[in-house]
C-alpha cells in the first residue's frame, strides 16, 4: 500500500536538518503541555489539579470517565458534603468520595468519608485501625465538573495497545508531516 | 481556518472545531445558570436526642437524633443541574469545629423529581459518632445542606436556616 | 500530487480543500445550533451533546479521507520548456 512506501520514503529523504527541525517541534509541543500541567498544579495548590473518575462508587453523581478539577486552598474551609480525592498511605490509587464527618483538632482535620454509591463509610478502606483520614492524605476538593470527556483516558489505560498505537502514530506523523510549501 | 492539505490537518481542524463548538455551548449553558436565584424554603424542626451513650472501646460518644424536615425545592433544579445531594448536618462546637452527617439523599433532575420533602420524626440514617468524649452538655445546630452537581460547571452548596439541639448532661 | 486514496499525506487539490473546510464547518455548526435550540426548548442539555458528537463524527468521515470528489480540480502544470 502507498501509505507504507510513502512513510518509509519520508524517512529516507529526511536529512539531519529536517529531522532536527521536526524533533524540536515535537519537543516544543511536549514542553507546552508540561508547562500547562505544572501551571495548573501551582494555581490550584495540588499535585493533581485534574483527575478522571475511575470507580463507580460515587454514582450517580460521578461516573467513570468524568473529569473533576481539584483545589487545595481550603477556602471556604472543608466541610461535610464536599467531594474530596484522597490517597491512603502507600497506595497509588486515588479515591474520590464525599466527606461525611469532620473534626477539627490541633490544626488538623480528622475526616470520615463515604462513597455515595456505597452503603457503609470508608473505614473498611482505610488501613486497619485507622478511623479518620487527615489533611496529609488529601489531594484536593472538587470545584468544577465536566462529564464524559475523560473516558478516553480510561480506554487508554484499559487497553494498553491503544496507548502504543496513539503515541506511535503521533510520533510518526510528527516526524513526517511537512508544511505544504516544502 | 487555514491548512487543509493533509489528512492530519483536516482531522485537526474539523475535530477541534467540533470540540470548540460544544465547549462554547457548554460554557453558555453554565454561564446562564450562574446567576440564578437559588433560594428555597425548607425548615428543620423538632430535633430530639433519642440515645446517648459513651463508647469506651473507641473513646467516643454516640447518639441518635430524630428531626422533622419540610421543604419545597423546585427552584433549585434549573436547566444546568444534574443532581442535588441533600444532607442534614449536625454541627457542635466543643472548642473546635465538629460536623456530622445525620442523613443524606440524592435527588436527580427529571420528571419524577420529588420537589417536596415532608419528613416527620425522621430517624437519622447515620448514628452520631464523635472523635472524643465531648458531646455531654454540648449545644449544636442541625441544618439541611444541598450540594448541587451541575451538568457542566461549578459545584456549589446551599443551606437552610439552622435548628438547635442540646445534648443531655448525662449518658442515657 | 500524491496519488491514490491510501496515502499518508492524503493531499487534495485547493478547490477540494475549500469544499472540505466549508463542509465540516456547516455540518457541525448547523447541527449544534439545532441541537442547542432543542436543548433550550426541552431544558435538557443532552441534545446539544449528541448533536455535537454525531455531527463531528460525520464531518470526520466526510472530510478527513482524501475522497475522489476533492480531487476534481488538479493543478495544471505548464509543459516542460524545450531546451534550446
Amino acid at each position: 500500500m502507498h501509505v507504507v512506501t510513502d512513510t518509509l520514503n519520508e524517512f529516507k529523504i529526511m536529512d539531519k536538518r529536517r529531522f532536527s527541525h521536526q524533533f524540536v517541534n515535537l519537543c516544543l509541543v511536549i514542553a507546552t503541555a508540561l508547562m500547562t500541567w505544572k501551571g495548573f498544579m501551582i494555581s490550584f495548590n495540588t499535585e493533581s489539579p485534574i483527575v478522571v473518575v475511575l470507580s463507580g462508587s460515587m454514582e450517580p453523581a460521578y461516573y467513570r470517565g468524568d473529569i473533576l478539577f481539584l483545589e487545595m486552598w481550603n477556602y471556604p474551609p472543608l466541610q461535610p458534603g464536599d467531594v474530596v480525592v484522597y490517597k491512603l498511605g502507600d497506595r497509588d490509587i486515588p479515591i474520590v468520595h464525599r466527606i461525611m464527618n469532620l473534626h477539627e483538632e490541633d490544626d488538623d482535620y480528622y475526616i470520615l468519608t463515604k462513597g455515595d454509591n456505597n452503603k457503609v463509610n470508608d473505614r473498611g478502606l482505610y488501613t486497619p485501625g485507622q478511623l479518620f483520614i487527615q489533611k496529609k492524605d488529601l489531594l484536593g476538593r472538587t470545584w468544577f465538573y465536566i462529564p464524559y470527556v475523560g473516558i478516553i483516558t480510561i480506554w487508554l489505560a484499559d487497553y494498553p495497545i491503544l496507548k502504543y498505537l496513539l503515541i506511535g502514530g503521533m510520533v510518526i506523523i510528527g516526524l513526517t508531516s511537512r508544511e505544504p510549501q516544502s | 481556518m487555514g491548512m487543509m492539505h493533509n489528512v492530519t490537518s483536516r482531522f485537526n481542524s474539523s475535530f477541534f472545531f467540533g470540540v470548540t463548538v460544544i465547549g462554547i455551548l457548554a460554557a453558555i449553558n453554565f454561564a446562564t445558570s450562574f446567576a440564578v436565584d437559588h433560594s428555597f424554603s425548607a425548615s428543620i424542626s423538632n430535633v430530639n436526642v433519642t440515645k446517648f451513650i459513651k463508647n469506651s472501646r473507641y473513646n467516643w460518644d454516640e447518639a441518635e437524633l430524630t428531626f422533622n424536615l419540610n421543604g419545597n425545592f423546585s427552584d433549585i433544579f434549573n436547566w444546568n443541574v444534574k443532581l442535588a445531594f441533600f444532607y442534614v448536618e449536625l454541627e457542635y462546637n466543643a472548642l473546635e469545629r465538629n460536623q456530622i452527617t445525620l442523613w443524606d439523599k440524592i435527588i436527580w433532575r427529571n420528571q419524577n423529581t420529588p420537589i417536596n420533602l415532608n419528613m416527620i420524626k425522621e430517624k437519622g440514617k447515620y448514628a452520631v459518632r464523635t472523635k472524643k468524649h465531648n458531646l455531654k452538655g454540648a449545644t449544636g445546630t442541625v441544618k439541611l445542606k444541598i450540594e448541587v452537581t451541575p451538568i457542566v460547571g461549578l459545584i456549589y452548596k446551599l443551606e437552610s436556616t439552622p435548628a438547635f439541639v442540646r445534648f443531655p448532661n448525662d449518658y442515657s | 500530487m500524491a496519488r491514490g486514496f491510501w496515502n499518508i499525506m492524503g493531499e487534495i487539490d485547493y478547490v477540494g480543500q475549500k469544499k472540505a473546510e466549508y463542509l465540516y464547518k456547516v455540518i457541525i455548526l448547523v447541527s449544534c445550533l439545532i441541537g442547542f435550540a432543542i436543548s433550550c426548548i426541552t431544558k435538557q442539555f443532552m441534545y446539544t451533546g449528541y448533536a455535537a458528537m454525531i455531527s463531528t463524527i460525520v464531518s470526520l468521515i466526510l472530510v478527513v479521507p482524501p475522497w475522489p470528489w476533492y480531487k476534481k480540480n488538479p493543478l495544471t502544470w505548464s509543459s516542460k520548456p524545450k531546451k534550446s
